[in-house]
């Protein structure tokens, strides 16, 4: 019974533990702030590729810079750049194809888009955590990409 | 030792590989419902997490039906890869892994807490630690995918808190479920 007790209590220390971990972890990555005061991890970016050659990387400042639209998604607001402006912003004209290659943590990490699905209604979202995904009214929930890597162009 | 009424001890019976027939079919049937519950019910809620009250509540319900050890790592490997195959081009086919330590810290906290998830505090801490670990595994993954340390760090606190927080209440309802599923006839394991 002792030892039981014993056993629930290391239980509970280690809970307390990783949750005191995550805090402590959060606080330090939010105090490696950006120079303009954002907290915005710098390694992340996004590449723009046509026939594996780079068109252009933006870093989440590059993003930012472009004009932004809104979206309310399942009462939840999407704000970034559409994605044609990001194609555009790195060079690419007109409608094509385009693929969408994210982390493949919490999604598929891949969104084909045919060119007649590609419109100014998608977003690449601004997720909370500093990374984008690319999302849409028009798509579903469960085939956004998110910590979006790479959009391929066809 | 525990009960789960009075003068009635509570074991863990055998291991994983001792499975009987019913032991089998409750295994699936609860991973089952797990898949069904990832895949299908999307809880518009923007809080890190929300979807572990449903599965965390299946899982310790299904380890309190199969009080076996290794019967959770079992059922979190089926409904893992059940849910990684059915949510095909909208799951990670990394997903498995998720549940699968959920399953297998579920075993061990269950053991920790003397085997008996009827009662509410032990359910609660097993759901609760089952749900860490698979935030603890989702970071290593995302960290092994090449996601940057500081994209994994942001939120992380708040995200463990919430985990730990769904988890317990997801532990709570399994115990719930369980002290009813108690008076179905031949449903307990009764060794």
């Amino acid at each position: 019974m002792r030892r039981q007790r014993w056993r629930v209590v290391a239980v509970i220390a280690v809970l307390a533990a990783v949750v005191g971990t995550g805090w402590a972890v959060q606080h330090a990555a939010a105090g490696r702030k950006a120079p303009s005061g954002a907290s915005r991890p710098a390694a992340y970016s996004v590449a723009v590729t046509r026939n594996g050659a780079l068109l252009r990387r933006f870093t989440l400042a590059d993003l930012h810079a472009l004009p932004a639209t809104r979206v309310t998604i399942d009462g939840k607001v999407q704000d970034g750049p559409t994605l044609l402006s990001v194609l555009a912003a790195a060079g690419v004209r007109g409608h094509p194809a385009v693929i969408v290659l994210g982390a493949g943590l919490r999604d598929s990490g891949k969104l084909v888009l045919p060119a007649s699905r590609v419109n100014g209604r998608i977003v690449v979202d601004f997720a909370d955590r500093g990374t984008v995904k690319v999302c849409s009214p028009q798509i579903a929930w469960g085939h956004w990409v998110r910590d979006v890597k790479e959009i391929r162009v066809d | 030792m525990s009960t789960d009424s009075p003068g009635r001890p509570v074991h863990e019976t055998g291991v994983v590989w001792s499975l009987t027939l019913r032991d089998i079919v409750l295994l699936s049937l609860v991973a089952a419902l797990v898949t069904v519950g990832t895949v299908l019910v999307h809880v518009p809620l923007h809080i890190p997490g929300k979807s572990g009250v449903v599965w965390i509540a299946l899982l310790v319900v299904g380890r309190g039906l199969v009080r076996k050890p290794g019967a959770g790592l079992l059922m979190g490997l089926v409904a893992g890869v059940l849910v990684t195959l059915i949510g095909l081009g909208s799951e990670s086919i990394f997903t498995w892994t998720r549940f699968a330590s959920a399953g297998l810290v579920l075993d061990a906290t269950t053991w920790a807490v003397g085997g008996d998830l009827t009662k509410p505090w032990a359910a609660a801490l097993a759901g609760a630690a089952a749900h860490l670990a698979k935030l603890v595994t989702m970071t290593v993954v995302g960290l092994l995918l090449g996601l940057p340390a500081t994209v994994m760090a942001v939120g992380l606190g708040l995200a463990a808190t919430t985990h730990a927080v769904f988890g317990a209440v997801g532990g709570l309802l399994g115990a719930l479920v369980l002290r009813e599923l108690r008076r179905v006839p031949g449903l307990m394991d009764r060794p």
